[in-house]
């Protein structure tokens, strides 16, 4: 008797829920969060179990984030970086203060420094976009939803580095490789989870 | 004679507002002689984008000049070109236009105040320093705001950049189900807009009265949000088509954004809640309308800070009135009116969060646009606030330049300015000579 492989949907119905957040703009490799959002929601098992959502600013991910659900948040930055990066935050304890009990191993093959074993919270918002609507970035985004005790256990954060900004240019041809790359990792790591 | 003193503060860039801009202010042996409220966003031409464009499109790009309030610039768009189509839009489409802009309001004075506004009155530096002190009221905030993206996603297709609306009306129109399933939630944001309002009514609001022309739509039996004339608190009572002739925009060198000034003398003027509370106050929904004297606020208000008032009890208006909408739903049938192209001009004025909002355009005869004219809410309130920095300054001279910055930044968040939306905001440098 041949045992079927469980497909994705019944792989993560096992597990906890699960969440990814595209923040992004229309404006060139500024659209990379979208863009891997609208991937990923292109993938009818993956979203029968889990949610996929596009911000125009950071504060909407407030609209959709709960502490136990494992949430992934992709962004792009303009940065000295030339592959994606990724951060895992995980809550050491369950009382929030000052976000200083998140710490995380750095796990990502994409990694490309060494020095990142161990980062705070601040260390690893530090390469993402320093200002946005409003002035409120993600960091202050993610520190208010940890001041309010909403901040995911699990929060994975993946930075892709942008050539490109400038208002209502197309993705960068380079940009749409790391893209594709970096929505298959999200998927693998979706199924694993 | 003692030798000339200059000395320049500056904001390189103003906090807890939309998009970026600076403030320079000038002062000579400490008396303001200057202050520069300068966008440096760059330009984005919009308006020259859309002409050659068909008319259809222009709901979906002009909704791409602001993340915040998208609804007001597609509300404004589809009401003017249906004047130039000659479409006349029914009971029921006008009602789920409505419904669409209570969301905004709801999500975007949301966020305004509990986000950017109410950490000034705290002497917070942040929201998170706030949530440290209030965190059920800046819950609080944040639920409302979620309320209000959940309205726009509901009728909208997505909270951000809608998809739904449409010249003539909307692609879809929600079934009864799916608005009464908004009711339970309505209900909730109701009560807890009613104790926001209650709150921010109690703050000390600086001692400030501004000489304004206040400029906002009136209509005859609503509180204006899609449609009125264009008034004033200085008389002025035109239809919002006729704007231009009213207010013109000119260029002025420290910024990328274009300043709109009061015809014929060129003054400044100011838009946004409270313009429309002090005008139309007798026309808030019955629970605003009732809240709004149970508050013992004086109207009407020329203090900028405690617009933040106005703000809330728009909120608790916007949740009354889409209460009522969708509680009264029975459907829309057509959702969207057919219409032939010609050649023709339409303008038409709403209501954004922040304040007025004017677009005109002009549409051939093969459904393409052949101009378009946009005048945001905060090129309107541009000039008053510098304005209304140069009367302030004088009594904070004696302090470091920082706190002055901090003060500075707070009056101008009083406004809710948006400078993506202008910069079609902040960075202060102050010179003391």
């Amino acid at each position: 008797m041949t045992r079927t492989r469980p497909g994705l949907a019944e792989e993560c119905i096992r597990s906890q829920p699960q969440l990814v957040i595209g923040i992004g703009s229309p404006h060139g490799d500024d659209r990379a969060g979208w863009a891997i959002a609208e991937q990923l929601s292109s993938d009818c098992a993956l979203t029968s179990v889990c949610q996929v959502r596009k911000a125009a600013v950071p504060h909407d991910i407030l609209d959709w984030i709960q502490p136990n659900t494992l949430t992934h948040i992709v962004d792009a930055c303009l940065s000295d970086i030339s592959s994606v990066e990724r951060y895992q935050l995980i809550a050491q304890n369950s009382k929030p203060d000052t976000g200083s009990h998140l710490l995380g191993p750095a796990l990502g093959e994409y990694a490309a420094r060494e020095d990142r074993n161990e980062l705070s919270l601040n260390g690893a918002l530090s390469n993402l976009r320093s200002s946005s609507s409003h002035q409120f970035d993600l960091r202050a985004v993610l520190q208010l939803a940890n001041e309010l005790g909403q901040l995911p256990r699990q929060l994975v954060l993946w930075v892709v580095p942008a050539l490109n900004l400038a208002r209502g240019d197309e993705i960068h041809a380079r940009t749409m490789q790391l893209i594709c790359q970096c929505a298959i990792r999200i998927r693998q790591e979706l199924r694993r989870a | 004679m003692s030798p000339q003193q200059t000395r320049t503060i500056e904001v390189a860039s103003i906090t807890r507002v939309e998009g970026e801009g600076a403030l320079k202010v000038v002062l000579e042996n400490e008396k303001v002689v200057d202050v520069q409220l300068a966008i440096y966003e760059p330009p984005r031409f919009f308006e020259a984008l859309l002409r050659g464009r068909p008319v259809e499109d222009t709901p979906d790009i002009t909704a791409r000049i602001c993340g915040i309030c998208p609804i007001a610039y597609q509300m404004t768009a589809v009401h003017a070109l249906e004047v130039a189509l000659g479409i006349e839009i029914t009971p029921e489409i006008r009602e789920l236009r409505k419904l669409l802009y209570c969301g905004e309001w709801i999500e975007s004075h949301g966020v305004h105040m509990h986000l950017l506004h109410i950490p000034d009155f705290f002497h917070c530096h942040s929201s998170i320093e706030l949530a440290k002190i209030y965190p059920a009221e800046v819950n609080r905030g944040l639920q409302l705001k979620k309320i209000g993206n959940h309205l726009l996603e509901v009728l909208g297709g997505r909270a951000v950049h809608p998809v739904n609306v449409t010249v003539g009306g909307f692609f879809r129109a929600p079934t009864r189900a799916e608005l009464y399933s908004l009711v339970n939630e309505l209900k909730w944001g109701l009560d807890a807009a009613i104790d926001v309002a209650r709150w921010v009514a109690d703050f000390t609001f600086p001692e400030f009265v501004g000489d304004y022309e206040m400029v906002a739509l009136c209509h005859d039996t609503e509180y204006p949000m899609n449609e009125g004339d264009i008034v004033s608190t200085g008389g002025l009572r035109v239809a919002a088509c006729d704007f231009e002739q009213s207010f013109v925009e000119r260029h002025v060198r420290h910024s990328t954004a274009l300043q709109a000034v009061r015809l014929p003398a060129e003054t400044a003027y100011c838009v946004g809640p409270l313009a429309r509370m002090n005008l139309n106050r007798d026309k808030l929904a019955t629970t605003a309308r009732q809240l709004s004297d149970d508050l013992g606020f004086d109207w009407p208000c020329f203090n900028p800070y405690a617009s933040i008032v106005a703000r809330a009890l728009e909120v608790v208006h916007a949740f009354e009135v889409a209460l009522n909408i969708v509680q009264e739903y029975r459907g829309c049938t057509p959702a969207r009116l057919k219409y032939k192209y010609r050649d023709g001009e339409g303008a038409w004025a709403t209501e954004a969060p922040r304040g007025l909002i004017y677009h005109r355009y002009r549409v051939c005869s093969d459904g393409t646009l052949a101009f378009a004219k946009i005048v945001p809410p905060t090129s309107q309130n541009q000039r008053q606030i510098e304005l209304d920095l140069a009367a302030y300054l004088p009594r904070l001279l004696s302090s470091d330049d920082a706190t002055i910055a901090l003060e500075c930044e707070k009056l101008i968040r009083s406004y809710d300015p948006c400078i993506s939306c202008a910069t079609h905001f902040l960075k202060l440098e102050m010179q003391r000579r």
